[in-house]
């Protein structure tokens, strides 16, 4: 018997209009991504009343940072001054790093982490700037504030250390008054 | 008749009916995923920055939440996207608030109803997202805030760019 063999193309996919559509969408949808997520720090401005209270409760760390133009000044407001960390680099001549402040801010991380394990419950820390302070230091500082160092994998943070931040003026370095004015508390 | 090499081609596959295919699987394959991650990513963003600010970066995760958006540029403050003041004459004057932000922060105040008060009762204030440009100096910062301050919008977040890790 002879056996008729039927010649058939291979069945095709109509899947011109769908390459049309993808061509079109994918620059499309490349020019408006954005790729450089955004986040926030959230700040406590310090109310007006609420201020003096907190100012008479013995036993508790008022931590602040002052932000000098060489130096990062760690202190309590009732105990005084803890440690002072330097900011500029021991060799003036280095070439300027992308981030000068990193070793500062490395040796401020620490400190602030024996501060942490010192004081387990303290979440509000206090960053004071000078009226020069640079507003990305500031940031820097207070990221360093509520997150702690990275650790070696370079994931999150291993712990918060203190996310509740106000920001106030630094005090005038010849005064030993301090925290005369704040935003907000004016 | 003359026919170009081209127009031969054409006729010689045409009558073996042989047509060269193109394999697309693989193209599609990507696009179809790119697509998919592309979609997914746009649109979620609350907060975007405007271009030539350069925002400093920090670890924090915390998102951005839709808010007012006040921004310091070089030279401008933009509230809401438009200008209310130049950062050479907010510096240069000697005043602590900045008249014509807050004239238009209270605006914004009164055209949005109070927000709800928090579940202990009190007092919630209105909140305001900062976006600053790097560079800008500490006083002009806090004449901006003690202005934020002054028209109720205590509730202040400084947006920062998510650093890499």
């Amino acid at each position: 018997m002879r056996v008729r063999r039927l010649h058939k193309k291979p069945a095709e996919l109509e899947i011109i209009a769908f390459i049309n559509l993808i061509v079109v969408l994918v620059p499309f949808l490349l020019s408006v991504a954005v790729f450089s997520r955004l986040a926030v720090i959230d700040i406590d401005l310090p109310a007006p009343t609420a201020e003096a209270l907190a100012q008479l409760q013995p036993g508790k760390l008022q931590l602040e940072v002052v932000i000098r133009a060489d130096a990062f000044e760690v202190g309590d407001r009732v105990g005084g001054l803890i440690q002072r960390i330097e900011r500029r680099a021991a060799d003036p001549t280095a070439p300027a790093a992308t981030e000068p402040d990193r070793p500062a801010l490395d040796a401020l991380a620490t400190l602030l982490l024996q501060l942490k394990t010192r004081y387990p419950d303290q979440k509000e820390a206090t960053v004071l700037a000078e009226t020069d302070t640079a507003y990305d230091t500031l940031v820097q500082v207070m990221d360093t504030l509520r997150a702690g160092p990275l650790d070696s994998t370079g994931a999150s943070p291993q712990a918060e250390l203190f996310p509740r931040l106000s920001v106030g003026d630094a005090p005038v370095r010849a005064t030993a008054s301090r925290n005369s004015n704040k935003p907000g508390g004016a | 008749m003359k026919l170009s090499s081209l127009q031969k081609r054409a006729h010689r596959q045409a009558r073996h009916g042989a047509r060269m295919d193109m394999n697309l699987v693989a193209l599609i394959d990507v696009f179809t995923i790119l697509l998919f991650f592309l979609l997914s990513s746009a649109g979620t963003d609350a907060l975007e920055a405007p271009a030539g600010l350069r925002l400093p970066m920090a670890q924090s995760e915390a998102s951005p939440t839709p808010t007012v958006v006040l921004t310091i540029s070089g030279t401008d403050i933009h509230l809401q996207g438009q200008r209310v003041a130049g950062v050479a004459e907010v510096l240069a004057s000697g005043d602590t608030l900045i008249a014509p932000l807050q004239a238009r922060l209270d605006e914004l105040a009164a055209a949005s109803p109070a927000p709800a008060a928090g579940a202990d009762g009190r007092h919630v204030p209105r909140a305001v997202t900062i976006l600053g440009d790097k560079d800008i100096p500490y006083a002009l910062l806090r004449k901006v805030m003690a202005t934020c301050a002054q028209a109720q919008y205590a509730d202040v977040s400084f947006a920062v760019q998510r650093r890499a890790v």
